[in-house]
């Protein structure tokens, strides 16, 4: 197999991304979460890699931190997106029929609010905390999963390899997860890591707007929101988690890109 | 007299390859010269060449084309200023040749509006003229309609007729009925001839189908992997081909086989009764849908190890019979019944045992194999059903299966790297693995090229011979059926006009449509 750039290049952004967060699970350079008045925007020195924050807290350390808090959070509504989406377009998609067109029409209403909308008004019920945003996001963000999904489905159906199944005397089931399924594979790995990339700005926007992971835990989103009047004072503060985030996206779309191309079997044989 | 062509030592490379070596020929005006060879030989490259066409990663590797004479611009300008009035092309895709989403009218009118003078309404004419002599009724107001209101083949003449208003001195056809019906093929080939004889065009027609030289050709040349083999008079040519390659490939012309003793009057292995299949016509918003019959009221009996041929154009509904005798599409009327016993309500295991008994092989090997799957597990698959056999026998059988397909040690291949007579192999192998009572074959071998498809056929029959399964064998080319079939059926709008031994059809048809199918269809000149 040819190494590909997007592979390489992806796989080192996001490889990074990871072991920053592997790291702040067994050792931060200090407590993200301990504050310190007297240390208040510290500059970056020898003791504090990136300065202090206005409360005195470490900015390395959250930094190390609200990696593990993203990812995770990102991590765990992406695999809701999914599974409430796929549900969704497979059973629209194969089914047909009835089934399709409630779920249709239930998946349009909802692609019909903009995803941040949607997740807002969640979020106001739910109350703001790490569950609610995952739950929240991922609701929001299913639709779009489950039309990919269906809309694949729907031309994969039609091939003549899943007739071939049926008239082998496979189940439905059988068919629709070993001749189905697969093939929709390619798509969903693609928009599962753009989704990601979404969540994690849309975590930040919803910290930004003071709906995201409370406070005191660091998030890069929240890290942002509360770096925002400092702009002038300590630039860094604003720059390090916005640096963080931007690796994250880009190391994901690279990586999304090149797993489509390894996915297909045609380029592997 | 100065040939209209002049094709000379041209060679055509692809990376590092030649497609095309050293290849010459020349065509008088108003002559018919037939390219002729498999996939792959380099004809369709030539022919590309020729009018300045060739498609990325192929590029001319030395060799002169000289068109009336003259040395063929390498300049676009002056290239582009000769196709269209100097050289036309029809292509294989009638589907894609046109532009879906300008109406017909102004893509035919776009020739003259470039290479003529003619005003508007002349040019409207002319078009109404030329749809009018390729045999579009009502030619004035087709001329508002966009492609997709057209079937195949009158898209194949809307294509001849927009070429040919230019008049052109040659006209290139690449393929140009491969993707229809033998009926339509025929029509499509006859006008095209009739048209180019008129206007005194010369013809290079680029084919796989020889069948097609010996009508259509006065001369042939054949070519295999990208050089000439044999070039000559098209009918001595075909009678006396002189190198093995051309004798192969006219060999792999359908032939008749003896026929066999008819079955002994056993009971029918399958059999339908007054089957219907009807499809709801998409129907306007707020409309109530029309009802489309595609299968009426026919009533077919298959006999243990007989080989049926169900025969008929586009649209007779033999697919979708081929289907429903399968029950893969649901009939509205009517009685199914294997080895006696109803299964047209049949559901769950009772369904399960009618379908182990049963099989299908479809037309196009190319979408009817998972892309997913390697080879071996395409072919256990099948074993799952009945439950019980372990993996590794499975897959023990399949490389048996294999072996006798003639793909033994492919079975790690995934089907793209496959030739597409290696995936119809398969396709076979996957249908005969559990040993079918009853094989449904759906054109099974219309997508392949003359010598594969004689193989695969070879293959089916052999199998057939051996394994003894009754087969319903779909197709709308009477030569193919001639090799196989004990009994031919044949279909048109819906239902069965014809049916009898296979002699007896084929010698003495009683309808017309029987005679047209069996005008159209191709098979070894003078037998």
């Amino acid at each position: 197999m040819r190494l590909r750039p997007n592979l390489l290049i992806g796989g080192t952004l996001l490889g990074f991304v990871f072991a920053v967060a592997a790291a702040a699970l067994v050792w931060t350079p200090h407590d993200p979460v301990r504050t310190n008045l007297r240390r208040r925007l510290v500059p970056p020195s020898q003791n504090y890699w990136l300065g202090t924050d206005e409360f005195g807290r470490d900015v390395a350390s959250r930094l190390m931190e609200g990696a593990v808090t993203s990812l995770s959070v990102a991590a765990s509504t992406v695999v809701v997106a999914l599974v409430l989406g796929m549900a969704i377009g497979l059973a629209g998609g194969f089914l047909r029929g009835w089934t399709d067109r409630i779920l249709g029409a239930v998946n349009d209403t909802l692609l019909a609010f903009p995803g941040i909308l949607l997740a807002l008004g969640l979020l106001a019920v739910l109350g703001p905390s790490r569950w609610g945003i995952v739950l929240a996001l991922g609701l929001a963000y299913a639709p779009s999963v489950a039309r990919v999904v269906r809309g694949s489905v729907l031309s994969i159906r039609e091939r003549e390899f899943v007739e071939a199944s049926r008239a082998l005397g496979n189940s439905e089931g059988y068919t629709l997860l070993r001749h189905v399924l697969p093939h929709t594979a390619a798509p969903v790995t693609v928009l599962a890591t753009s989704l990601f990339g979404w969540v994690i700005l849309s975590e930040s926007a919803l910290s930004f707007l003071g709906l995201g992971v409370p406070p005191p835990a660091a998030t890069w989103g929240n890290m942002l929101a509360s770096a925002r009047p400092f702009m002038d004072q300590a630039p860094l503060l604003s720059i390090a988690p916005g640096a963080m985030i931007a690796t994250c996206l880009l190391g994901v779309n690279l990586l999304g890109d090149a797993l489509r191309d390894l996915l297909d079997p045609r380029d592997g044989a | 007299m100065t040939p209209v062509l002049e094709v000379e030592r041209l060679s055509i490379a692809a990376g590092g390859r030649r497609v095309v070596d050293g290849l010459s020929f020349r065509i008088a005006p108003g002559e018919a010269l037939a390219l002729v060879g498999e996939s792959g030989s380099g004809k369709s490259a030539t022919a590309r060449a020729v009018i300045g066409l060739l498609p990325p990663g192929l590029a001319p590797d030395g060799g002169a084309i000289r068109f009336e004479g003259a040395a063929l611009a390498a300049n676009s300008a002056a290239l582009r200023r000769l196709r269209g009035p100097g050289i036309g092309m029809v292509f294989q895709e009638p589907m894609t040749s046109l532009n879906p989403a300008h109406r017909i009218g102004a893509q035919m009118e776009e020739g003259l509006a470039l290479h003529t003078r003619l005003s508007p309404a002349q040019r409207r004419d002319s078009c109404i003229a030329m749809l009018e002599r390729v045999g579009i009724t009502d030619p004035a107001s087709r001329l508002n309609a966009f492609p997709h209101e057209f079937s195949g083949g009158m898209r194949q003449r809307i294509m001849l007729a927009s070429v040919m208003l230019l008049r052109p001195r040659l006209l290139i056809a690449d393929e140009p009925t491969t993707a229809l019906d033998t009926l339509t093929q025929a029509e499509v080939m006859e006008l095209m001839s009739g048209l180019a004889r008129e206007h005194g065009t010369a013809l290079l027609l680029i084919t796989h189908d020889l069948g097609l030289v010996a009508r259509y050709a006065d001369r042939a040349l054949v070519m295999q992997q990208g050089r000439a083999v044999e070039e000559g008079p098209a009918a001595p040519l075909l009678d006396n081909p002189r190198q093995a390659y051309t004798r192969a490939l006219v060999d792999a012309l359908p032939r008749r086989g003896p026929a066999r003793p008819a079955a002994a009057a056993s009971a029918p292995l399958i059999e339908a009764r007054g089957l219907c299949v009807t499809y709801p016509k998409r129907g306007a918003l707020f409309r109530r849908a029309e009802i489309f019959t595609a299968v009426d009221d026919v009533s077919l009996a298959i006999h243990p190890g007989e080989v049926v041929a169900l025969v008929g154009g586009s649209g007779s509904g033999k697919t979708t019979l081929g289907r429903a005798m399968l029950r893969l599409v649901p009939s509205s009327a009517g009685q199914l019944l294997f080895r006696g016993q109803a299964v047209t309500q049949r559901s769950g295991a009772a369904l399960l045992d009618f379908r182990l008994a049963c099989q299908i092989v479809f037309q196009d090997p190319y979408s009817s194999l998972d892309p997913r799957m390697r080879v071996r597990d395409i072919v256990a698959e099948p074993l799952r059903l009945p439950a019980g056999m372990p993996m590794a026998e499975r897959l023990r059988r399949a490389e048996v299966m294999l072996e006798e397909v003639g793909l033994g040690g492919l079975g790690a291949r995934f089907p793209h790297a496959l030739s597409g007579g290696q995936r119809q192999r398969v396709a076979i192998a996957r249908a005969l693995v559990r040993d079918p009572a009853f094989v449904v074959a759906d054109e099974a071998v219309s997508a392949l090229d003359a010598t594969v498809r004689k193989q695969v056929l070879a293959l089916l029959r052999e199998q057939q011979r051996r394994r003894g399964f009754a087969c319903l064998f779909v197709t709308h080319d009477l030569g193919v059926v001639e090799e196989i079939a004990d009994r031919i059926v044949v279909m048109q709008g819906g239902r069965i006009v014809e049916q009898g031994p296979r002699d007896a059809v084929l010698d003495a048809p009683a309808q017309d449509y029987t005679r047209a199918l069996l005008a159209a269809a191709l098979r070894r000149p003078g037998v």
